[in-house]
This record gives C-alpha cells, structure tokens and sequence, in this order.
C-alpha cells in the first residue's frame, strides 16, 4: 500500500525509556520520500537511539515506524528495507571491501552476477574501484567512511540511516568528505535519516531539521528556517555561539535595559525574554560610520582567528558580548568601540 | 638499564627455561632410547665402552625404536591416543561454543561470576575431580541410581570402565582451556559489528557464522590446542576411567616405565609422542601468521 509521499517515513509517537530516563520521549516526525531528514541535537538527546529505533536495534516502549504504510515496529532488523551506516563503520575485518560490500546481497540470496554487478556499481559510485581487494584495515578513515556508505546503499535500502557519518574523521577530511557523501545522496535520491551533533553537516546535508533535546523534538523546519527563527536559546546555541540579553515585555513594547533599546512587541506578551544576536551579526563602527542601533563597550580581549577575529567586550554594565569581525580589524584589548547592528538581527526567544 | 637491553636480557628467561626443562631432558630421553634395558641401577645400558685396545665403541642399540615401529601395540596406543584427543577436542569445542558466547554475550556484572564458575573447579585437584566422575558413573552411582529411580531404565548403563567414559572425563577435564581462550576472542567483537550484520540482513545464526566464528578463529585453534595436546598425552583419565578396550599413549608409556621398567621404549615413546604433537604447534603458528590483522 503506497501512501502520501510526504509521509514515506512515519514516525509515530516513539518512545524508548531505559530505566527511569526516557531517551526518547513520543517523537513524531514525517519524512517524504527522496528527502533527507537530519535530527540535530547535543550528545545524549535521543537522535542515535531514536535511529537505532528506525534500524530495527532499539524495541521502542511506545510508538510505531511506518515506512511506505507498512508497520515494521515489530519487524526484527534483519527483515526490515533499511540501512544503516554505523558511526563506527562497523567494517567486518576480516572480509576485503567487495566482501564487505557484497555481504548484504549475498543475506538477499541474489544471482551471483547480479550482485557481482552491484559491488561493481557502488564501488564506481564511492570511488573506490581500485580498492576492491583491500581489508578494512589497509584504509585510511575517509575510505573507511565510504566503504560503509557503499555497503549501506548496496541493498537499494527504502530508507538510509546515518550515525554521525563524519563524525570518525578529522577535520580537514570531514568538509570534503561532506561534499562528496551530498553528492552521493543527491545521485541516488534515498529517503535519508542523518543523526548529528555538527551544525554545517546538518545545514548542508539535510532538506529537514529535526532538533531534539531531552528525548524531545523541539523544533522541525528548514535549515534556514531553524537558522533564522530558532525557537529557544538551546536551538539558536546549536548553531554557534550567540550572544543572549534579559529583556522584559512593558506596556506594548520589548525592553532591553543592557542595550538601551525598545522594539514594539505583539500584542498580550508578558513577562522576560532573552534578545538573541549572533557575534556575526554585530560590527564594530569605524569613525563616522552610522547604524539604526549602536552601543559602546570597552575591548577586552580581541583574538585573531585566522579567517576572522573574536572580540570580547564588555558593556557598562557588565555585560559581556562577542563580536566576529573582519581579520584586519586591529582592535587592541581596553580601547573603547563603537558597536552597530541592524534590527532585523534580534531574535526574541524565551527567557 | 635501557629498553632494548632489558628486552635482550628478559629474552634469556623463557630461553634458559626451555633449555633446562626441555631442551635437556629431550637430550636425555633421547639418550636412554638409545640403550637397552638391564636390571641394574642405572636400568640402561652405557652407549660406549672402552674396549681391550683402549678405543671407545659404540654399545648404543636401535633395539627400542625398532619395537616402537614394529610391535602394533604402540600404533594402536597412537592411533587410540589420536582419536580420543580428536573426539574430546571436538566435544569440548561443540559444548564450548555456547557458553563461551553466552558469558561473552552476559552483562558486564554477570561475566565474571560466569567465567568463575567455569575456572572454579581448578580449585580442587584434578585426581579428586577424576574419582568424582567414578562415583558418578559407576553402576551403583548418582547417575544410574537417578535414572533407574526415575524409571528410565531399568538396568544400570555401563559406562564407567568404557571409552565413553574416558571421553566424558577428558572433556570435563580440558573444558576450561577451550572456553577461555574463546571466550577472549569473543568478548573482543564488539557490538556494532553484530548489529551491522543484522541491519544488513543477516539472522542471528548467520551472523554467528559469518562474523562472530570467523572472528574468534584464533580462540578456536588455541583452544583445541590447549585441549589436543595434553589430551593426547592424557593418563589420569584413562587410568582411572578407562577399561581394558582403552589403550592410549599414557598408558602405554606409564606400562613400559613402571610394569615393564623398560626405560629406552619408553623414552622412545615419549620422543615420538612429542615429534606428533609438534605437528600441530606447527600449524597454529603457520595459520596464526597467515591471519595476523594489524589493530
């Protein structure tokens, strides 16, 4: 029974608890077909157990997983039309990468040509034809990473689970191998569920953001939807650090005493919130230089990062703020600065 | 003192004591095979004499080794030895299997409680544990008492005094040495590796085939070593378990020592029984190299 395509992947009220903590806590999500979801969120918030759950590796306490209308909440992994890519890799050592590879088909009781045709084509699409012989141990982590990929798509998965799939590799490895895992992902067109703590993975590679926290979703969109319009301070902190003000609702208006600024708010709100500005958004004014909000503060430390430079001031009030500037700005520690910003910058967020 | 002397040095140790506990009683049992049995003190012979023109002679004889090749008791004390090593190495492997698995497999707070039980026996000494099965098997013991009181059978079975016996004995006995070494290998397999196999297809049987088993191969060969070996050269057991149908290499050379104090075939027998058993060390070194996987 083919259902709604926007409904390809149905994660249905899941909830796995172990002991008293519950890791995951009646999560619903929609994946439509061909689309990748990433589900973004701090080390221990659920997103691996709620994959693993997907995979068939976890037995959820409540909810079902519906892939293509089909019920396989009940189904043991080996039965159910997914894949995952484990964090580890999880490589047999003792088998060569077209072993590996193979290993799956061979459990699907294929012709042997067919699935000599299969390796073939996943080793052309990850590049590593000439690898074909190599144990798992006579790669390097990049190759690795793609010979779990391969291994992964070589079953056609209806759905492809990914754990931290760059997660394994050092840095300068992870934005190429980023590139290169999106290209793969695009050529194929697998429905995809990807579990990441990285920001720029889950900006780059996912259509949809799941964040979670505490075993909760809290927050589903698009990358720049989720970007731009974070629902909490633990959503905005996700994407980089952000610098946070106590502001409070008086009278029609959103008061923030640290940077002397009203903004008009919508109607009834009461109470605190916070006023959120990412370090990005603020730039420090030359001489003459005018923006619609503008505060002074004093440089405390200004650390050159390379491709930009990490100011640290400090209001009269003492309010700390940071400020991401261009490399060439040489502003000393203790010299006064003149702070500018436009108002669309602000995010109101929940105290 | 430096690394590499210190290393250099510590080399000298298993050295040294493989010199002086097999090097030379090797040397010595090679020495008295190549004499003949007299009722003296020494009861061999001397390999040379000093002959009336003052030149040594040669007095040694091949007499032992001759009977070992000719006399088919000694084959069939071989042959015996071979098949029972054989069938209790395989014993304990099919019983080992599980439960190693299973205590690698337990809890973590569960597996050293479990290995305990399985060491646990070395507590108490091997003979006592021997006499044990005795009591257990005879026709009067625990075991056919149970099964006649329960109605099973109605005649005691004959098992002690058999070559059944001989093998339960044996595989109670070398259980342990195939179990740890198993359980080594299969408690270094770690979890991802099983569950990737399932997500990949794979039933819990065929990820035991395909992964689990080819992965703990090392712990299989040096476990059915641990248990071949000293099987092979077993007394105890088939002394104390065995009938007059079981004749196996340690009786046999226990018979030559002792009833038949004929000190050069038994030290050719023992010889020979270490040349069969170098065979298989042979092997485990070859196939060890050839499955050396780099961490």
């Amino acid at each position: 029974m083919a259902v709604d395509a926007a409904e390809f992947l149905r994660i249905e009220g899941i909830t796995r608890r172990f002991g008293s903590i519950h890791a995951v806590d009646a999560v619903s999500l929609d994946v439509a077909r061909g689309d990748t979801l990433c589900l973004l969120g701090p080390s221990g918030c659920g997103k691996s157990t709620l994959l693993r759950t997907i995979a068939g590796l976890e037995v959820p306490d409540a909810g079902r997983i519906l892939i293509d209308g089909e019920d396989v909440t009940g189904m043991p992994p080996h039965e159910r039309p997914v894949n995952m890519m484990f964090q580890s890799y999880a490589l047999f050592p003792h088998m060569s990468v077209t072993r590996n590879i193979a290993f799956g088909l061979e459990r699907q009781r294929l012709p042997r040509a067919l699935i000599r045709d299969r390796v073939d084509e996943m080793l052309a699409l990850v590049s590593l034809t000439e690898f074909a012989d190599r144990r798992p141990h006579q790669l390097s982590g990049g190759q690795r990473q793609r010979v779990a990929l391969a291994r992964a798509l070589a079953r056609h998965p209806r759905v492809l689970l990914l754990d931290e799939p760059l997660g394994a590799l050092d840095r300068q490895l992870r934005e190429r191998t980023r590139i290169e895992l999106s290209a793969i992902l695009e050529r194929v067109g697998v429905t995809c569920v990807i579990v990441t703590h990285d920001q720029e993975e889950a900006l780059t590679l996912a259509d949809t953001i799941a964040v979670m926290q505490a075993g909760r979703v809290t927050q589903v969109g698009t990358p720049d939807a989720i970007y731009e319009h974070p629902v909490d301070r633990e959503t905005a902190e996700l994407f980089g650090s952000l610098n946070l003000f106590p502001a409070s609702f008086r009278g029609g208006q959103l008061h923030c005493p640290a940077l002397g600024f009203s903004i008009d708010a919508p109607a009834g709100q009461q109470g605190d919130a916070s006023l959120a500005i990412r370090p990005e958004r603020l730039a420090v004014l030359r001489d003459g230089e005018q923006r619609n909000q503008e505060i002074t503060a004093i440089v405390e430390r200004s650390d050159f990062l390379g491709a930009s430079r990490l100011l640290l001031l400090r209001l009269d009030d003492q309010t700390g703020i940071r400020v991401l500037t261009d490399p060439g700005n040489r502003v000393e520690a203790g010299a006064e600065v003149r702070i500018g910003f436009d108002q669309d910058a602000i995010r109101v967020l929940p105290a | 003192m430096t690394a590499a002397r210190f290393v250099s040095t510590t080399a000298w140790l298993p050295l040294g004591w493989m010199a002086v506990f097999l090097l030379l009683p090797v040397a010595i049992l090679l020495r008295v095979s190549l004499s003949e049995p007299r009722f003296d003190q020494p009861p061999y012979t001397e390999l040379f004499a000093i002959d009336e023109t003052g030149h040594w002679v040669w007095e040694g004889s091949l007499q032992a080794w001759r009977w070992l090749f000719e006399d088919p008791t000694y084959r069939d004390a071989l042959l015996g030895s071979l098949v029972m090593a054989s069938l209790t190495t395989i014993a304990c492997l099919l019983l080992s299997l599980p439960m190693a698995w299973a205590i690698a497999r337990a809890p973590l707070a569960w597996r050293t409680a479990l290995l305990l039980a399985v060491i646990l026996p070395f507590w108490t000494s091997f003979l006592i544990r021997v006499y044990a099965w005795i009591s257990l098997l005879k026709p009067e013991g625990l075991i056919n008492t149970t099964l006649l009181g329960t109605g099973i059978i109605d005649t005691p079975l004959l098992i002690l005094h058999t070559n059944a016996a001989v093998l339960i004995g044996m595989t109670y006995a070398y259980l342990p040495f195939m179990v740890l070494p198993l359980y080594a290998t299969f408690v270094r397999i770690e979890d991802d590796l099983l569950q990737a196999a399932a997500d990949l297809g794979a039933t819990p049987w065929q990820t035991f085939l395909r992964i689990s088993l080819p992965l703990a191969w090392p712990g299989v060969l040096a476990g059915c070593l641990l248990v071949f070996i000293p099987a092979m050269g077993d007394f105890v057991v088939p002394d104390l378990l065995g009938g007059p149908d079981n004749y196996m290499l340690g009786t046999a050379l226990w018979n030559e020592f002792f009833r038949n104090a004929d000190w050069p075939t038994a030290s050719a027998l023992a010889l020979t029984m270490l040349l069969v058993l170098l065979a298989p060390l042979a092997l485990l070194q070859r196939l060890q190299r050839r499955d050396e996987v780099p961490a």
